[in-house]
């Protein structure tokens, strides 16, 4: 029994090895079938003698699984052939996509979280006057702290007042509230401009963000806990958020906002000069002067302002060492950052 | 301003280190920029040196030995320097010392190692400022002051911290020694000692003088003294370390004191040689035109009435806060000063320092707005100097022309403004305390505080400012942390129109990378899109480029431009995106394809100018294909297929009309028109300009006005019903003369097949067999649909026939075989 089982399974699988898909059902037939040949064998093992039935029965049953299998795997081979087989390492047929500017990226992120809590975004112009860029602010002519904006004019005889390139974004504060009531919470990206010597952490034009919330009621705690927010969804929840007394002419009290170091987590750097932070932005309740001058009852109304640079806050995020990468255009730097 | 922790104990006991002061200064608002630790790395290698012998060097003519003792013991030393002489006391540095190699230009810190020049041995140095890391100088060796002590480490007499103070505008009265210590003595609530000033008097009549001052607004105060049996000579030890730490050079009595007095109450003082000066009065007035002055640097300045001068009987002797006049200068034989301690206009100065380009402390210090309170302090303060250290015995006010004294200014301070902006409140006793801390005088009621501001703060004038003041001093990290809440905010006037980002998305799925360009640029640049002079532009052309590129508008120049390829305002985008085309060409084969949203700026006459949005996009020659295929050459047709996807994303369809313009290539060009509005434009570019901006093989180019594109766009799109009967489709292949364009053919197509045409679709063009050499075949995909009823094969058919005759009779078509 034992021979004609192994004479049987070894004819079957030549046989099977050599057919195609159309005689598979045939080699079923002849084998595994009702009156195929492994059946016919099967019905003869109640002829044995009752100690060898078990035996044989197993083998038997073992061959019947072994050439089921042997069927499967033959179909399975079948459906496969035809085809040419791929050299699946090969790139794939992405289509050809672009990418956003590192700036735009960050501002639309930067607008996104601060969106989440209700502030709107506001355009407003680059080319300014002296008096929205300037005097609305509580800078006057001949104050001091003109100083801190070198600034490009320009020449533009028939204007009435000096027309300049904005030296921060800060002039579309008047610009909104002179036009609506408060309660105003806004942010104003855009590109400002410095006359100023171009090295690794310094460019002629650069962006900024800048936020006004103005309502009854509105604090510097409040400012504070917007930064944090915006801090923490920015860099990520272990960040931490000091502020610290500064000085701006259109706030008061000001502060500058640094945040934890995120190369050195406070172990110190170079990056954040050894002390554990990194400045980030200043800010500031909105001082009473500024208010006034767009109509706004300082008694009445009160909130906070902040700006921050966007290339700082871009360098901070992509580890970048050198702002003058950005405007180069160069395409070995821009696809770095391909983010739609 | 570099404040020496020297200097300060002077006036304040500091219970912590440098660190911890310039962490608690920073956080209150007087930013430390760093620490400076001088001589921390010295060690007991380096020591005060007394030079006892000076021998010439056996070898060489150049080198000298110098034997330097340094108390319990003595060294010869090898030396190229020669500015000292036997008995001066010298830094000296030992076998092991580490010092800054000053032949080397980035000057590392290296150990001294015995050595042999010329033969001699040398088992140490004595040393220049530079060697030590204390200045730049490495012209000498740097002598110390004569009572410098011998054999003591070098660290202990010389060393010392200083912090680095970033100062803004509104502490002008940091810019003080004095003031400093106030503060800090404030933030750690340590007492505050003011220097003894002394009661001088001279027995002698003064000479007669007369100040007088042509405007109180260019100089509200002119405060002398007088200083007589001057004796020009070295400063003592102790005034010369303090002003060496603070970064200045001493330079002889009289100089150090007036600069001493500067440093320490932010005053500056000015000597004039009194017996130099004409007449029995001084002045300060605007210069007259044509009037010059020589100058200490002795340069003749030519003055104009914007400058400032002080003046005696025979003109300008000084220009007030800026610079002394050279005819008055102290010199080693002057017996008698006229000391100056003015107040002067911070505008005066500032205009007179810039336009001179002589930026000095002093001049520093009157930008800042000085309280006029100080000049009288200051002037004792010198006196007393002066007498002390015999300098020079002197009347401390000797004239004192204050024309409008400042009355003193005090606030009424509602403590309820603390919570108002802080949304924290303190207990009043914290607020009162704090506020006396910070230098202000505090009485009054529960209702209210009179707060007294001190005349040194000049830039407090309301409650915001002394809530400021609490809150630096209790500390910023008191305040805790929430988010508004209150009243909902309208939509405002200057919203940004979110629309843009769609055009952007739209760019970047049609392969583009955003570029941000420069706002500044030349007139020559620009004018380069308009290089041929010969090409042809038609009346779509020319109103495209007043919308999008005006090759009349002057732009706007900058008045004070970094570079002259940075002086004017662009009024085109195009050409610095055709820089970055072929910047990038340097490194890119294929692919190189940009775009910008951004401004261009078109000036009116008498307002701000008109700041353009305009999406600029530019593709160079090749175009890669998908995966590892290969590349192809870049089409009219790539450009056109961005501007379809902007369009689609707004449900936009335009005409591409043919238009010629200077930047285009003849022929190569369409306008884009959404209805009647032209809103931009596609093409290739002109190989003239294409050369103008450096760029090899073909490139084309997408200009669009984002203000027309979004103007144009209605609503949100408006649905329409899904279709209840069956399409039919038919294609229809056409040979046809090339002059018909394609457009007009689908037009047709559509007008000849109403009302069934639903749509028409180019599928394929066709030059070669089978169609004759001047003529082009069409192929077009017809959907022929009723929205009433089921479409029979018999109605499409004749349909169908009747817009073949239609492209026969209007166009001469032929159906193609």
């Amino acid at each position: 029994m034992q021979d004609r089982l192994a004479e049987l399974t070894a004819r079957a699988t030549a046989e099977l090895a050599t057919t195609e898909r159309a005689g598979l059902e045939d080699w079923r037939l002849a084998y595994l079938g009702r009156s195929g040949e492994l059946t016919a064998l099967l019905r003869q093992i109640g002829k044995l003698p009752p100690a060898e039935r078990p035996e044989a029965g197993r083998a038997a049953n073992a061959v019947r699984d072994q050439l089921t299998q042997a069927l499967e795997d033959r179909r399975r081979q079948l459906a496969r052939s035809g085809l040419e087989p791929l050299d699946v390492t090969m790139p794939g047929y992405a289509a050809r996509t672009g990418g956003l500017h590192p700036i735009t990226a960050t501002i639309n992120e930067i607008r996104q979280v601060l969106a989440r809590i209700g502030f709107r975004t506001v355009a407003s112009p680059e080319v300014e006057s002296d008096d929205y860029n300037f005097s609305k602010l509580n800078i006057p002519e001949g104050h001091p702290a003109r100083a801190m904006w070198d600034t490009f004019f320009i020449d533009a005889p028939a204007y009435p007042g000096r027309m300049l390139l904005r030296t921060h974004t800060s002039p579309a504060q008047a610009r909104v509230m002179e036009q609506v009531p408060p309660p105003v919470r806004i942010i104003v990206p855009g590109k400002c401009y410095r006359y100023e010597d171009v090295d690794a952490t310094h460019e002629a034009m650069f962006h900024q963000v800048e936020g006004l919330a103005i309502d009854t009621g509105v604090t510097m705690a409040d400012l504070r806990g917007t930064l944090e927010f915006f801090v923490r969804s920015m860099f990520g929840r272990e960040r931490r958020l000091r502020i610290r007394g500064s000085y701006f002419p259109f706030t008061e009290p000001s502060c500058e906002a640094d945040m934890s170091c995120p190369f050195c987590e406070q172990d110190g750097c170079r990056v954040c000069s050894n002390t554990g932070w990194v400045e980030l932005l200043g800010a500031g309740m909105v001082h009473p002067n500024v208010l006034a001058n767009v109509g706004y009852d300082p008694d009445r109304y009160c909130g906070f302002a902040f700006g921050m640079g966007v290339e700082r806050i871009a360098m901070i995020r992509h580890g970048i060492d050198d702002i003058r990468h950005f405007y180069r255009n160069d395409l070995r730097f821009l696809r770095q950052f391909a983010v739609t | 301003m570099r404040v020496p922790l020297l200097w300060l104990s002077d006036y304040v006991d500091l219970p912590v280190g440098a660190a911890a002061i310039a962490e608690r200064l920073t956080m209150a608002g007087i930013e430390v920029e760093r620490i400076e630790s001088v001589g921390s790395h010295w060690g007991s290698a380096l020591r005060v040196g007394e030079v006892l012998s000076i021998d010439p060097h056996p070898n060489a003519d150049r080198l000298l030995l110098v034997t330097v003792g340094f108390g319990d013991g003595r060294l010869q030393v090898v030396t190229g320097a020669a500015n000292f002489s036997v008995g001066d006391r010298v830094p000296l540095a030992q076998v092991g010392a580490m010092l800054y190699n000053a032949y080397k230009d980035d000057r590392p810190l290296e150990e001294l190692r015995p050595a042999k020049l010329r033969g001699v041995e040398s088992r140490g140095m004595i040393c220049s400022g530079a060697e030590l890391g204390i200045s730049d100088d490495h012209s000498g060796i740097l002598v110390l002051p004569p009572d410098a002590p011998v054999g003591a480490e070098l660290f202990t007499y010389l060393g010392g911290e200083a912090i680095e103070l970033d100062l803004k505008p509104d502490r002008a009265d940091c810019l003080a020694m004095l003031g400093v210590a106030r503060y800090v003595a404030g933030l750690f609530e340590q007492p505050f000692e003011l220097p003894q000033l002394g009661d001088h008097r001279v027995e002698e009549p003064l000479p007669e003088l007369e100040v007088t001052i042509e405007d109180a607004g260019d100089c509200p105060r002119y405060s002398v003294a007088y200083l007589t049996d001057v004796r020009i000579g070295p400063s003592p030890d102790w005034l010369a370390r303090r002003l060496e730490a603070a970064g200045q050079r001493p330079i002889n009595n009289i100089v150090d004191i007036t600069n001493f007095v500067m440093l320490e109450y932010g005053q500056p003082l000015h000597a004039f040689d009194y017996d130099k000066l004409s007449g029995q009065g001084i002045g300060v007035r605007r210069a007259r035109a044509g009037e010059e002055l020589l100058t200490l640097d002795q340069n003749l300045r030519q003055l104009s009435a914007e400058d400032l001068v002080i003046v005696d009987a025979d003109g300008p002797v000084g220009l007030a806060g800026v610079m002394g006049g050279f005819s008055s200068e102290v010199t080693d034989s002057t017996r008698t000063i006229l000391l100056e301690s003015a107040n002067f206009s911070a505008r005066r100065i500032r205009h007179t320092a810039r336009r001179l380009g002589l930026p000095s402390e002093a001049a520093r210090r009157f930008e800042q707005r000085l309280s006029p309170e100080t000049t009288i302090p200051a002037l004792r303060r010198a006196i007393g100097l002066a007498e002390e250290i015999g300098a020079g015995r002197g009347q401390d006010v000797w004239a004192d022309a204050y024309l409008e004294p400042e009355p003193e200014r005090s606030i009424a301070f509602d403590l309820a403004q603390i919570p108002r902006l802080l949304g924290v409140d303190y207990p009043r006793a914290q607020v009162v305390g704090a506020l006396e801390r910070a230098g202000f005088e505090v009485a009054g009621s529960d209702a209210g505080l009179k707060v007294t501001v001190p005349h040194f703060r000049r830039d407090v004038a309301g409650s915001a400012d002394l809530v400021e003041e609490v809150a630096a001093m209790i500390g910023f990290d008191s305040i805790p942390a929430s988010l508004p809440d209150g009243g909902l905010p309208d939509v405002v006037p200057l919203e940004y129109d979110d629309r843009v980002e769609r055009v952007r998305s739209a760019m970047v799925a049609a392969g583009f990378q955003e570029a941000i360009t420069y706002t500044l640029t030349s007139p020559e640049r620009l004018a380069g899109l308009y290089c041929d002079a010969e090409a042809i532009v038609d009346e779509l052309g020319a109103r495209l480029g007043d919308l999008l590129m005006p090759r009349d508008a002057v732009p706007l120049a900058v008045h004070n431009p970094l570079r002259s390829e940075e002086s004017v305002l662009k009024t085109a985008a195009l050409p610095h995106l055709l820089d970055a085309l072929s910047g990038n060409a340097r490194y890119f084969d294929s692919d190189i394809a940009l775009f910008e949203i951004g401004k261009i700026y078109i000036p009116h006459p008498d307002r701000l100018p008109d700041e353009r949005s305009v999406l600029t996009a530019v593709l160079g020659p090749v175009l890669s294909l998908p995966g590892w295929q290969g590349v192809r050459p870049t089409s009219f047709f790539d450009a056109r297929g961005a501007a379809e996807q902007v369009l689609d994303r707004f449900n936009l369809s335009a005409d591409f009309v043919p238009c010629e313009h200077p930047v285009f290539s003849p022929g190569r060009a369409a306008a884009v028109l959404v209805g009647e509005n032209l809103i931009g434009a596609v093409g290739q570019l002109n190989p003239a300009v294409m050369e103008h901006y450096s760029i090899d093989g073909e490139a084309h180019a997408l200009l669009l006005s984002l203000d027309r594109l979004l103007a144009g766009v209605a609503g949100p799109t408006q649905f329409e019903s899904l279709p209840r009967y069956p399409a039919v489709l038919r294609d229809l292949s056409i040979v046809i003369d090339p002059v018909h364009p394609s457009a007009r053919v689908e037009e047709l197509i559509r007008s000849a097949g109403k009302p069934l045409v639903e749509s028409v679709r180019l599928v394929d063009e066709y030059r070669g067999d089978q169609v004759p050499d001047d003529m082009r075949g069409l192929t077009y995909a017809i959907t022929y649909r009723d929205s009433d009823r089921t479409l029979t094969e018999k109605a499409v058919e004749r349909r169908h026939r009747g817009v073949v005759k239609a492209l026969g009779a209007k166009f001469g078509a032929k159906l193609r075989a």
